[in-house]
């Protein structure tokens, strides 16, 4: 049975901010009197994440994720709803909370910068009051996994960025958290150094069952490692279910590419919905009728142009997540 | 209570981060030497100075020469003593509500302030602090005082009570720093703040001297262990200490007004 990690319940954050005018005026002005406006970043959220689930939480920028992450690592305290992650409210009991939570800022290192990273690791050995001999077999586990053994032992400041962001990750799993919280972890990194991430994600949450939600904007992440994906717009959740589903959200539309035999003028394709064309190929989008065939729009294609190749599959997921953040 | 319960937490915490400090400074060794040097001069040039105007002038009213030299090296030591507990406190602290890394406190499992606080470790206030302790004790020696058994508690609670009492300053001043942001000169009313204490309390006006004493006792960090070693003592002490432990349950209670009011930074 599935069993809930994270719940939250018409959860909303507003801010207050100061709303400034343009100019030097303006600014002076702002010394003395100032306007405020209210800011919804997160908008009545519903979110409910399975105990031993990799969750993408995807959205375009400012669109609320970070504030949803900040609420449910306790960090913020949301304006109102409720939310009950491991059965607390994270800024509620944080202390107790943030035992059982490992979180990963991609863009914000918590490594010692000058020293080997297995000095950091030893600094959150006791913090967490990981006992010795739970601290070394963790160590061995993690950095087997990762291959970082010798990694490990060099100056930080020494370290390529895939290095220093798998130390990042053993740092935030060495008290072996249930729930983890990884935000944008394979920002910047080689097609290399991301697959070694993605496995290594993929056998914690196996191996211990670990909960991971993970922010991004690599939809080879998502495609990799999550089964189910939110996608946050606006404040307001607009997706949220299997990436499966996701690719089918605009099932009823295809994309075709089209090879000419000889070069085609444009115009040619007058009455298409064209995506990409150059003289000798060209993508359309084609939405089907209720039926779902198919083959109406093809021989419209067929008869009016002189097609040496054709290929006709789903729109891409990445197409597909552009339109739902352009809605 | 809460506070008081992760207060062995925090000490380890502490400890730890003083080793990985340490270790940093090992790895820069020229730096660590030339930060040393600088750093005793830095800190002695206050003391210096005074020492230069009070043998120049009047001095200070019931202040001799070999008095005011245990007082420098109490200031001295003082000195050493807070860089090398909390140096880097504001600075980090700046650092990280600018940056929008102070999240990275609230997501560990100890009080944010203490793990801000616990950070604060400084080595180059290590030369100080023996140079403090040195010029005090030669002084002392020299000035004849006969040593009391009750003298090494006494400093020992002027110690702690000084230690918790910049601690609270350092709490009301982060916690105003985490909902402003931007901090511009407050940080410099802070250090002239606290060199009020750089002189003997018994110079001010009575009013700003009873403030000294029983309100915000800055009389705990100098100038009280300087009259313990003279042998003056004070009923004021008594309450000074109160005063500097009192300060530290206040400023706790700001603080955790002052960072619910957090917004972080943007992602």
């Amino acid at each position: 049975m599935d069993e809930p990690m994270i719940r939250m319940r018409k959860v909303s954050k507003i801010y207050k901010v100061h709303h400034r005018t343009e100019g030097f005026w303006a600014s002076l002005k702002s010394v003395f009197h100032r306007e405020y406006k209210t800011v919804t970043a997160v908008d009545r959220i519903d979110l409910q994440v399975n105990r031993g689930e990799i969750r993408g939480l995807i959205g375009p920028n400012g669109a609320g994720k970070s504030t949803t992450i900040k609420i449910l690592a306790g960090v913020l305290h949301p304006s109102s709803g409720e939310v009950q992650v491991m059965g607390m409210v994270p800024w509620k009991e944080r202390e107790k909370y943030v035992r059982r939570l490992g979180v990963v800022f991609g863009q914000k290192s918590q490594l010692w910068w000058d020293l080997p990273a297995v000095d950091t690791f030893a600094l959150q050995k006791e913090m967490y009051k990981i006992p010795t001999s739970a601290y070394r077999e963790r160590l061995d586990y993690f950095s087997h996994l990762l291959g970082i053994g010798e990694v490990m032992q060099k100056p930080v400041r020494q370290l390529s960025l895939g290095e220093r962001m798998k130390c990042e990750l053993v740092c935030a799993m060495l008290h072996e958290p249930p729930l983890i919280f990884l935000d944008e972890p394979t920002i910047g990194l080689d097609v290399v150094s991301k697959e070694s991430i993605r496995n290594f994600i993929k056998h914690v949450n196996r191996d211990k069952q670990t909960t991971f939600i993970l922010t991004t904007h690599d939809l080879s992440d998502l495609e990799d490692l999550c089964e189910k994906v939110t996608i946050i717009n606006k404040g307001v959740v607009v997706f949220d279910d299997t990436l499966d589903k996701l690719r089918a959200y605009f099932s009823n539309k295809k994309i075709v590419e089209i090879h000419f035999d000889r070069p085609v003028a444009k115009s040619d394709l007058d009455g298409f919905d064209v995506r990409e064309f150059t003289p000798l190929a060209a993508t359309i989008e084609f939405a089907m009728d209720e039926t779902g065939d198919i083959r109406r729009e093809l021989g419209r294609v067929l008869d009016r142009l002189p097609v040496r190749d054709i290929n006709v599959g789903n729109i891409r997921i990445e197409e597909v997540i552009k339109q739902i953040y352009l809605t | 209570m809460k506070g008081l319960a992760a207060l062995p937490g925090l000490v380890r915490l502490f400890v730890w981060h003083c080793k990985l400090d340490i270790s940093r400074n090992m790895a820069y060794r020229f730096n660590f030497v030339v930060g040393m040097l600088i750093s005793l001069l830095y800190s002695g040039v206050a003391p210096v100075a005074q020492y230069l105007v009070f043998s120049a002038t009047n001095g200070y009213p019931g202040w001799t020469v070999p008095q005011l030299v245990l007082f420098q090296g109490m200031l001295l030591f003082w000195n050493g003593m807070r860089t090398m507990l909390f140096g880097k406190v504001l600075q980090q602290t700046v650092t990280l509500v600018r940056m929008g890394e102070f999240d990275r406190l609230l997501v560990k499992p100890y009080p944010p302030a203490g793990v801000l606080l616990t950070g604060g470790f400084q080595l180059n206030g290590l030369a100080p602090t023996l140079a403090g302790a040195v010029v005090a004790a030669v002084a002392f020696v020299r000035l004849g005082v006969e040593w009391h058994w009750w003298m090494l508690p006494l400093l020992l609670a002027f110690l702690l009570a000084g230690i918790g009492l910049y601690a609270a300053l350092l709490m009301l001043f982060c916690g105003v720093l985490v909902v402003v942001v931007q901090m511009g000169r407050l940080g410099e009313l802070f250090e002239r703040a606290v060199s009020f204490s750089d002189y003997p309390i018994s110079i001010y006006p009575k009013a700003v001297g009873a403030v000294f004493r029983f309100v915000l006792p800055f009389a705990v960090w100098v100038y009280f262990p300087a009259q313990t070693l003279l042998n003056r003592l004070d009923a004021a002490m008594i309450a000074a200490v109160v005063a500097g432990a009192a300060a530290l349950l206040v400023a706790n209670r700001i603080w955790n007004v002052l960072l619910d009011r957090y917004t972080s930074a943007g992602g």
